[in-house]
């Protein structure tokens, strides 16, 4: 919404105003296995809290084309910090924002997979899997040679 | 019982031991020797897989028979059934058996301590709608009801031919009457309508045709019928097997994951679900409708066909075929687990008190306890079509019709299952014998007929070790029209203009429908139809002060 006030529309006044929304969406990953995995055709948005079920199922058709069957909206509440643990005497220093997300759920056959956003991720991942893995050795090699500190260097096939 | 829950669970007739201190010998204040019954020791393992463990011996020798917890499961589910077989009345088994636990009362949730054990959330039923809020559920149904579906119920009425001359006349007269005087412009106009209309259509239908089993069945209007039971099958749902990370506890502040909603405290990936119907009539019989296919473990061998006298042998192959070819389809298709959460699939918790009514309540003595037709309102579905904004292509050619048919399995499931707990069964006692019950559903122009066979009850445990083969079954048909359009001198057309009056098939599988007598399997004649309870409580059910009010004896 426009943040200026503008005078209240009366009945017969002409339609001097565009109406120009800030509405947004964001789609989500959504998870595909346990309490929250959703079928291949509904997709999961936060959207602006002010947009209805409508609001989302206009924004897709009209300007993604997209064919939307139905739309279930969820306001998620935002996290309070309290002043104190006990429930009957605390207050509120600080509440975040609500937040809004939508399940749309699309026309039978509808596939859209979450696309891979940060793609050198992975290297970065197996990068540090290597590394892991060979701090990993060092310190079995570090344990083993503890652990024949007396033996004198004798070799390990007489003993385990 | 193995894990108390806050409703009557226990009762004095089902206690057996005394507590663990008492001795099996022990003298009284005279000196004499006293015998006590045995001490049966407390079931102590887990009913789900056991922890990583503490520590380096538990991990190197796990206890094999805490792997799965499957075994503790199976022994509680078999003395369930011992217990649910105890209890001597309909009511008292229903009580027993049902998920229900009523929410906590103001007095313990205001004077609950850290130190009192925890207030756990009562258990809540998944609202099963008819009319499915999700969008392309037709398989969340049929894997909660356990059910497979077929095309086609011609199998059913083969050897009646009734005229319908008299019918269409009736019908007619009803119609031009209705729609002239009753508005549709709201839905639940529409839904007035449609559901005095199948009330008049159905006294129109029992006028028309004679037979000895209509004169002695009951009629009910407007019933009460609703159903509870329990599904297992969803434990990777439930999300139970992801283990914890430490990131995850700091997260939400425990070790494991939360008990999803409609599961047992014990996290079995078990849920409930409640189906709360209403049917515009009823009629009910006092004799069940023969079954098509027979109860039989083996699912090849089960494949019987219902007059298999009367039929040729060429006939009857064809069916088995048929029959293969469906359930190597429904195989493919689905398997024993859920994929989804039941929420993901347009439902809702209940938190309302459950019980069981097929139409009738459970104490009050009915004899007319098997369904014969069911006539219920379906024009919430072109509504809801409407809503999604159904379209006539490729995609969703297919939506309205799985519509209906998921309507049909919901709505004969859990009539059946309420007619299944009236004779005595539970999901810890399966059925001995198929029951069957014809539906029909209209929004005054859309017939939709549908035959469920309920072959099984027990769905509601998914452990290793459980077999059950068994399947309910539903074959359905249509919807057709039963006119296109009215004209103003009252005339009906069919959909080509030129035909005039009304469709014959739908009339005529309406009459049949009405015609197909209940009479017992060969197999039922002498045996008992309610074998889990007992004779001479049954015969006090009937001379209970309720039943003798009803009757006007008291």
């Amino acid at each position: 919404m426009t943040t200026r006030l503008y005078r209240a529309w009366q009945p017969g006044n002409p339609q001097n105003r565009v109406f120009l929304p800030n509405f947004w969406i964001k789609l989500l990953n959504r998870a595909s296995k346990g309490p929250k995995a959703l079928p291949e055709n509904v997709l999961y948005f936060e959207v602006h809290p002010q947009m209805t079920r409508h609001d989302v199922r206009e924004y897709l058709t009209k300007i993604y084309e997209l064919p939307v069957r139905d739309v279930n909206t969820r306001v998620k509440m935002g996290k309070i910090e309290w002043d104190s643990v006990d429930t009957k005497t605390r207050r509120a220093l600080w509440k975040e924002d609500d937040k809004k997300f939508a399940y749309v759920t699309m026309c039978r056959g509808f596939k859209h997979d979450f696309p891979n956003l940060f793609p050198d991720d992975e290297i970065e991942k197996e990068t540090s899997q290597v590394e892991r893995h060979k701090e990993l050795m060092r310190n079995l090699e570090r344990n083993a040679k503890a652990a024949s500190r007396d033996r004198n260097d004798v070799g390990t096939w007489f003993g385990l | 019982m193995l894990i108390a829950t806050r409703h009557s669970l226990l009762s004095a007739r089902v206690r057996t031991a005394p507590c663990c201190s008492c001795s099996s010998k022990a003298g009284d204040k005279k000196g004499r020797e006293v015998k006590y019954p045995p001490i049966t020791p407390p079931y102590y393992r887990k009913a789900r897989p056991a922890s990583q463990g503490f520590n380096i011996l538990q991990k190197e020798f796990p206890n094999v028979g805490d792997r799965t917890g499957d075994g503790p499961r199976l022994h509680d589910y078999k003395v369930m059934g011992e217990m649910a077989a105890a209890l001597p009345t309909v009511t008292e088994k229903v009580d027993f058996v049902s998920p229900y636990e009523r929410p906590w009362k103001k007095f313990e949730r205001t004077w609950h301590r850290t130190f009192h054990p925890s207030l756990v959330v009562p258990r809540k039923a998944w609202a099963v709608e008819p009319v499915t809020r999700g969008y392309d559920t037709l398989h969340f149904y049929e894997f909660i009801t356990k059910t497979k579906t077929q095309k086609g119920v011609d199998a059913w009425h083969k050897d009646l031919h009734p005229p319908t001359t008299l019918f269409e006349k009736k019908l007619k007269e009803t119609l031009l009457c209705k729609l002239r005087s009753q508005s549709t412009a709201t839905s639940a106009d529409r839904v007035a309508f449609s559901n005095v209309f199948l009330q008049h259509l159905l006294e129109d239908a029992l006028h028309s045709v004679t037979s000895d089993h209509l004169q002695k069945a009951r009629v009910s209007y407007a019933p009460r019928c609703e159903s509870f039971w329990v599904r297992g099958g969803f434990k990777d749902v439930c999300g139970y097997d992801s283990r914890f990370t430490d990131e995850d506890r700091e997260k939400y502040g425990r070790s494991r994951p939360r008990r999803f909603t409609g599961d047992d405290r014990r996290r079995l990936g078990e849920l409930a679900f409640v189906c709360r119907d209403s049917f515009a009539a009823q009629i009910r019989s006092t004799n069940p409708l023969r079954p098509l296919i027979k109860i039989n473990d083996e699912p090849d061998s089960s494949l019987t066909r219902r007059n298999a006298a009367l039929t040729t042998k060429e006939s009857a192959e064809e069916n088995d075929a048929t029959e293969d070819k469906l359930s190597d389809e429904v195989d493919e298709k689905r398997s024993d687990l859920a994929t989804y959460s039941p929420k993901a699939m347009g439902m809702w918790p209940d938190e309302e008190p459950l019980w069981m009514a097929p139409g009738y309540e459970m104490d009050s003595g009915e004899q007319h306890r098997f369904g014969l037709v069911g006539l219920r309102d379906a024009s919430a579905i072109e509504e809801r079509c409407s809503y999604w904004g159904v379209a006539d292509d490729e995609a969703d050619a297919d939506v309205k019709n799985e519509m209906y048919i998921a309507m049909a399995v919901s709505s004969l499931f859990s009539w059946l299952n309420g007619q299944a707990h009236a004779l005595g069964f539970t999901q810890y006692n399966d059925l001995t014998y198929p029951l069957v019950s014809q539906l029909i559903l209209s929004d005054g122009k859309k017939f939709f007929f549908a035959v469920g066979q309920l072959n099984t009850l027990a769905i509601n445990i998914n452990a290793g070790g459980f077999v059950n083969n068994r399947w309910n079954r539903c074959w359905f048909d249509g919807p057709y029209d039963l006119y296109d359009s009215m004209d103003e001198e009252g005339r009906f057309w069919q959909k080509d203009g030129e035909t005039e009056g009304l469709n014959q098939e739908v009339l005529s599988r309406i009459l049949k429908m009405l015609l197909l007598v209940p009479t017992p399997d060969r197999e039922l004649v002498d045996r008992d139809l309610t074998p889990f309870i007992p004779k001479r409580v049954e015969q006090d059910d009937r001379d209970s002060d309720v039943f003798n009010v009803f009757k006007g004896k008291a």
